[in-house]
């Protein structure tokens, strides 16, 4: 009667899961149709809570490029490179609207010369303020007599008489750079080289997640018709976010179905060896397919969107998750006789200490505040409870008949009683030798903490973009200047500040330029100063060249009005620096100035030093900071593991009193050596690889509980071996991953997970039964 | 398109500037064999500008000397003496007292400087150089030759309406018209490439 309610509720509850799974086959279908997958590396990282305005700046400078694509066609002639770039805009074109030519815009020009005209005679480059302060009138006036009667065009962008010195058109130099237009494109040449730039916009927000590369084949059926159409050698290079993204998707997608659908070939072939009947193969598929649709729905849940080194990550659960169901299938295979559902009720307590102690594990990974890890812990942790909740609710009422007798299971649980132990000088001999590897390889161990292990972009389109940001003379966008003032007058006037201290640095060839909005719109006070240095000057000179010349060359003076950041912000030529300017956040006024030409043999400590002199200038190394906070996060995971170890010991001594070593050396052991292994093997120590010893203490210390609890069972063994096979292939596919931080994670828990594998049986307890404490 | 615009484009333009191996037409290829090509070509030039903010023309004169490896040098005499050191990278001007200022330096990619560098093709009549970037037709000339340069390029264009070049044996004129309405007017005399050695002085106004 007990027993009978027992099983209605247990059904009921069976029947209530069905349910469930059906809501999420439902999310499924509908999130795998249009995936929010994430690919943006930075987007596992901590965000800049604490300080609003450098979140600012590091949002702005990332959402000004996510769907720009640069394409640059190099020539030792121009009619080759244009001939080429012309042809590629074509193609382009033609094979669809995924991207837009952002083309060069005169009308926008136009728009600026009329903004800029009223206050020319207030806009100076930093040697025309030089040398105007210094000028000799007399030489002023020879100068603007040699233009007059220079051979040639005696006007520069403004006629002799507004602007007799040709200040303009240097300021308007130095401010378009080395960047021209030519046949309507835009156009530079560096070291004899001419190049063509071409700019599109990514139209789509998403990528398809079926490994295609869609962008990459429109880029170079496009490459190749412009290839054709040079009839000579071209440069081309490619580069832009969307690309990275494109490629992190299609490699995410390859990793994803290697892994899970490898580890799922390897966990049906061993259930099919195992227990070869085709029942508990579908019966464990399903668990697992369970557990990995529910970790990833849960995840999309909770964070919005998954990001694509979670699933990769997630796609290893398939080799983790088997677990429950094959102890299941290897306790009915051993005891035939004894019903489902009793099978099952004498399994839960084993069962749900292994789902606790691995669901702990993975959730520990989410204790760094690391957007990233707390989503590979949500998709675990939820992955692995799905799975053992659809064994456990299900695997009684589904599994008709048990197991057959296999001997491949037979010789596997067989094996247990002829493993060594190390036991006496054989013993001592095998751990110091094992001492030894271990020593030798932990000195050899080195720590990384660089954000590279979190990036995985194909070698070429790096070189091609470092290509691109040489020619083109590219900022970096991890290192710059935050400054910060009360008002926008006072932030242009620190900019102002900055400019002239990076001087030095500049004329040194530390640098090879900066930009900042203070370029484009000098503050109010400069403006005046300007203004006040050139008007009499020029003034002057009008009206003694025109009594030299018998003619009135003088102007009728013109209302100045300073340019403002309100009014300079609306011009289309001010979009490429608008990022630049944060506005007023969290009450200060922010803006960024970044740097042109900086790599990695620049002394950023000169230029740290550059922002302590400058009030209100900050210098920004984001590269650094993420290394920091990866380096401080690995020592953090490094004591929460010691202290791990210590909680285990303590929990492993109130079960086994005394012996209780037995269980916890082998996963000790294996911890270490996996360590000097990845030291052997110049393998970097990192963030990930410390994770990995977590996850390795959880998985690894149940070997060891499973032997001491059920001593001598040939059932629990095979169901170990079963499971540690599954594992290590799992773990083995997730260090292919050309993510260095999946790939080192991967290689630790498959050296560790092999190790405890084989260190566990040699430290197990002899059979006779020990006294309880 | 404003000036502006057309002024940062021609900056680009004329400094990929492409060395293309025209085909010459039958009549320039006459007109090459024509002209003398001196290593160094020295004269006098009388100079007339109409420039717009200007009542009257400003005429100048002086001697100049174009050595092809260097530059021009375009020494005024009349009305104010000045000396004009012109070549490939800049435009610099040297008074008496031997202070020089450089007006235009190519090394800031200006538009001006690229702009004179034509000029030296203009003044030895460079077939090569010119036919790259406009259309030479040949026009009715009192005796020697006379042509017609049109630019083909849109952005030529808007620099330069019109170039006239005439002469004989050298160049002995060339007429610039504008879009704005300025007008330059050259005409040289004296044309000669005799001494073909540049003096220990002439290189050193060239340094």
């Amino acid at each position: 009667m007990n027993e009978r309610s027992r099983h209605r509720r247990w059904q009921a509850l069976a029947l209530l899961w069905l349910l469930a799974v059906l809501a999420l086959g439902w999310q499924q279908l509908n999130f795998w149709r249009s995936p929010a997958l994430d690919s943006d590396v930075l987007a596992l990282l901590p965000g800049e809570g604490s300080d609003p305005l450098l979140a600012a700046a590091t949002e702005r400078i990332g959402a000004s490029a996510t769907r720009q694509v640069v394409v640059l066609i190099g020539a030792a002639d121009w009619p080759t490179a244009s001939r080429a770039a012309l042809r590629h805009q074509q193609a382009v074109k033609t094979s669809g609207d995924d991207l837009q030519l952002q083309g060069f815009e005169a009308q926008a020009l136009n728009q600026a010369v009329e903004y800029y005209r009223a206050q020319r005679g207030a806009l100076l480059t930093a040697q025309q303020r030089q040398s105007l302060a210094e000028a000799d009138p007399e030489r002023l006036l020879q100068q603007a007599l040699a233009r007059l009667y220079a051979p040639g065009p005696s006007s520069g962008l403004l006629s002799w008489r507004e602007d007799p010195l040709d200040l303009w058109s240097s300021w308007w130099q130095q401010r378009s750079g080395a960047l021209g237009s030519r046949d309507g494109l835009v156009a530079l040449t560096v070291d004899g080289r001419h190049w063509a730039v071409l700019r599109y916009e990514y139209q789509q927000s998403a990528f398809r997640f079926d490994g295609s590369r869609h962008l990459q084949q429109q880029l170079e059926s496009a490459a190749a018709a412009a290839r054709e159409a040079a009839g000579a050698p071209i440069t081309l290079l490619q580069g832009g976010v969307p690309l990275h993204a494109e490629a992190a998707a299609a490699r995410a997608s390859w990793e994803v179905n290697t892994i899970g659908l490898g580890s799922l070939a390897a966990v049906v072939l061993l259930v099919w060896l195992a227990f070869g009947r085709l029942r508990p193969l579908l019966l464990v598929a399903l668990s697992l397919g369970i557990g990995v649709a529910a970790g990833a729905a849960v995840t999309a849940l909770v964070f919005g969107q998954v990001h694509l080194l979670t699933l990769v990550f997630g796609a290893s659960l398939v080799g983790v998750a088997e677990d429950y169901g094959i102890h299941y299938y290897a306790s009915r295979q051993q005891s035939p006789q004894t019903a489902p559902p009793a099978m099952m009720r004498r399994l839960i307590p084993a069962l749900a200490l292994a789902l606790i102690t691995s669901a702990l594990a993975y959730l520990a990974l989410g204790l760094a505040p690391f957007p990233g890890l707390r989503q590979m812990a949500v998709f675990s942790a939820a992955g692995l409870s799905a799975a053992f909740i659809t064994v456990v609710l299900w695997f009684p009422w589904l599994d008709r008949s048990p197991p057959r007798e296999r001997r491949l299971a037979k010789l596997i649980a067989a094996s247990l009683q002829h493993w060594p132990r190390i036991t006496g000088r054989r013993g001592a001999l095998l751990l110091g030798s094992l001492l030894i590897i271990s020593v030798g390889g932990l000195l050899q161990l080195r720590v990384d903490d660089s954000l590279r292990s979190l990036r995985s972009s194909p070698a070429e389109l790096l070189a091609s973009e470092a290509a691109i940001a040489k020619v083109l003379g590219l900022p970096s966008p991890a290192q710059f200047f935050l400054v910060q003032a009360d008002d926008p007058q006072e932030l242009l006037q620190r900019e102002e500040a900055l400019a002239e201290a990076l001087q030095p640095l500049i004329a040194g060839g530390e640098l090879s330029g900066y930009r900042a909005v203070s370029q484009w719109l000098p503050s109010i006070a400069r403006q005046q100063a300007d203004g006040a240095l050139t008007a009499p000057l020029e003034a002057q000179l009008r009206e003694r060249a025109g009594a030299l010349l018998g003619e009135d060359l003088t102007l009728p003076g013109a209302e100045a009005t300073a340019l403002l950041p309100a009014d300079w912000q609306m011009l289309d030529i001010a979009a490429p620096m608008r990022p630049l300017w944060l506005g007023e956040v969290a009450g200060v006024n922010g803006s960024v100035v970044m740097l042109e030409g900086i790599d990695s043999q620049s002394d950023l400590a000169a230029l740290a030093a550059v922002a302590e002199a400058v009030p209100g200038a900050r210098w920004v190394d984001r590269s650094a900071q993420i290394s920091s906070l990866l380096g401080h996060y690995r020592q953090m995971m490094g004591a929460l593991l010691l202290l791990g170890y210590v909680a285990v010991a303590v929990a492993l001594q109130l079960r086994f009193g005394r012996s209780a070593w037995r269980a916890l050396l082998p996963t000790a052991l294996a911890g270490v050596l996996s360590l000097a292994l990845l030291g052997w093997l110049g393998e970097p120590l990192q963030l990930f690889s410390v994770l990995a010893q977590l996850l390795l203490l959880g998985i690894g210390v149940d070997y060891g509980i499973f032997l001491f609890e059920h001593r001598q069972d040939p059932a629990s063994w095979l169901a170990i071996n079963v499971g540690a096979a599954s594992t290590l292939l799992a773990f083995g596919l997730l260090s292919l991953s050309a993510t260095p931080a999946l790939h080192s994670f991967g290689l630790s828990l498959l050296f560790g997970i092999a190790l405890v594998w084989l260190l566990s049986p040699c430290f197990r307890p002899r059979p006779e039964p020990l006294e309880e404490t | 398109m404003s000036r502006m615009a057309r002024w940062l484009m021609l900056s680009a333009l004329l400094l990929c500037w492409p060395v293309v191996q025209a085909q010459q037409p039958p009549e320039l290829a006459q007109i090459s064999a024509q002209l003398k090509a001196p290593a160094v070509l020295r004269g006098e030039f009388t100079q007339s500008k109409l420039i717009s903010g200007f009542t009257n023309p400003l005429r100048s004169s002086g001697r100049f000397l174009l050595a092809r490896e260097r530059g021009v040098l375009w020494e005024t005499v009349q009305p104010f003496p000045s000396t004009i050191v012109l070549s490939q990278q800049q435009l610099l001007s040297r008074s008496d007292d031997g202070h020089t200022q450089v007006l235009i330096s190519a090394a800031d990619s200006s538009a001006t400087g690229a702009i004179h560098a034509l000029l030296m093709a203009l003044i030895i009549a460079d077939f090569d150089q010119l036919g790259a970037q406009f259309q030479i037709q040949p026009i009715a000339a009192e005796r020697g030759w006379a042509l017609q340069l049109t630019p083909t390029d849109a952005l030529l264009q808007q620099v330069f309406s019109a170039v006239q070049l005439a002469g004989a044996d050298y160049v002995e004129r060339v007429q610039l018209a504008e879009p704005n309405g300025d007008q330059t007017d050259i005409a040289f005399a004296q044309l000669s490439g005799e001494p073909a050695q540049l003096s220990a002085e002439e290189v050193a106004l060239f340094e």
